[in-house]
């Protein structure tokens, strides 16, 4: 498997993995902390979504600084691929936000 | 060296431990998840219904308060007392003057104490040269005629105060009436 495909899975599950494991806990320190859980847990899974893609492409400001160079430097397919790379960190956790709804509401709607 | 042999087995057994405890916890949270959601629910709602009713208590105890205050003023505005003063040289007829005197300003008690003093004249007319008889053991004849005077009037919130003036009547003056 090459080099981007690998980067791409794990994109992929660390920004699953950032949704899953931050609500689940959350859900725990919600209980914790006197408040409804299941609640807590649906709301955690939207808050963390930004902060998963974040997490999953290592950090805002290296990404940025990729696309500008390669876009300044003609590599249009690097930069392809970094629009991917975020993409699949995007899915990793729309697809954790949407389990963790399937979970507690029995439906993604 | 022995310390760290000792420490080794422990550390992943305590992680190990940890890691259970969280995904115990999480566990739970899957399985009682949605009832603890509803219990914190209908706390929330018996929190609401709660604060309503304390809200509720609270205005009734201010409505309260206002009707008890608007009654004792309505009761204050009435005599609800009559308080007999009297000026005499008599030492031993005092109080039978004053048990008298309060039988005869009896009718105005439960009257307005605005509408007294807008017609003082009233009490004047009622006791003005009044004669009353006494029984005084202390006297030789046995009953003294005492003529009375209003002298002042005055209101101390629902009491009728009255001072008079008492003057024994002497015989002949009776047998010219």
């Amino acid at each position: 498997m090459g080099q981007f495909w690998s980067t791409t899975i794990l994109d992929y599950f660390i920004a699953l993995g950032v949704v899953l494991g931050g609500s689940l806990l959350g859900g725990v320190g919600a209980f914790l902390a006197d408040r409804a859980p299941m609640d807590a847990m649906l709301g955690l899974s939207e808050q963390l979504k930004i902060w998963a893609l974040v997490a999953a492409l290592g950090g805002t400001f290296d990404t940025i600084r990729a696309f500008e160079t390669n876009i300044l430097g003609g590599q249009i397919g690097q930069v392809g691929q970094q629009l991917i790379f975020v993409l699949s960190a995007f899915f990793g956790a729309h697809t954790g936000t949407l389990l963790i709804r399937w979970l507690f509401q029995g439906s993604f709607h | 060296m022995q310390r760290k042999l000792f420490q080794l087995p422990k550390a992943p057994l305590f992680v190990s431990f940890l890691l259970g405890v969280l995904f115990g916890a999480i566990g739970i949270n899957f399985l009682y998840g949605h009832k603890l959601d509803s219990l914190y629910l209908e706390r929330n709602a018996l929190y609401y219904q709660t604060n309503q009713k304390q809200k509720e208590i609270n205005n009734l105890t201010e409505e309260l308060n206002k009707l008890a205050k608007k009654k004792s003023d309505q009761n204050s505005d009435r005599i609800l007392k009559v308080q007999v003063e009297v000026e005499n040289d008599l030492r031993f007829a005092q109080e039978e003057v004053k048990s008298e005197v309060e039988k005869i300003v009896e009718p105005f008690i439960g009257k307005s104490s605005q509408w007294i003093s807008n017609n003082p004249d009233l009490l004047d007319t009622l006791l003005q040269e009044r004669t009353i008889e006494i029984r005084n053991s202390n006297s030789n004849t046995g009953a003294i005629q005492i003529q009375l005077q209003l002298k002042y009037i005055a209101f101390l919130d629902s009491t009728l105060k009255i001072w008079v003036t008492a003057q024994e009547r002497a015989p002949n003056e009776l047998t010219l009436e």
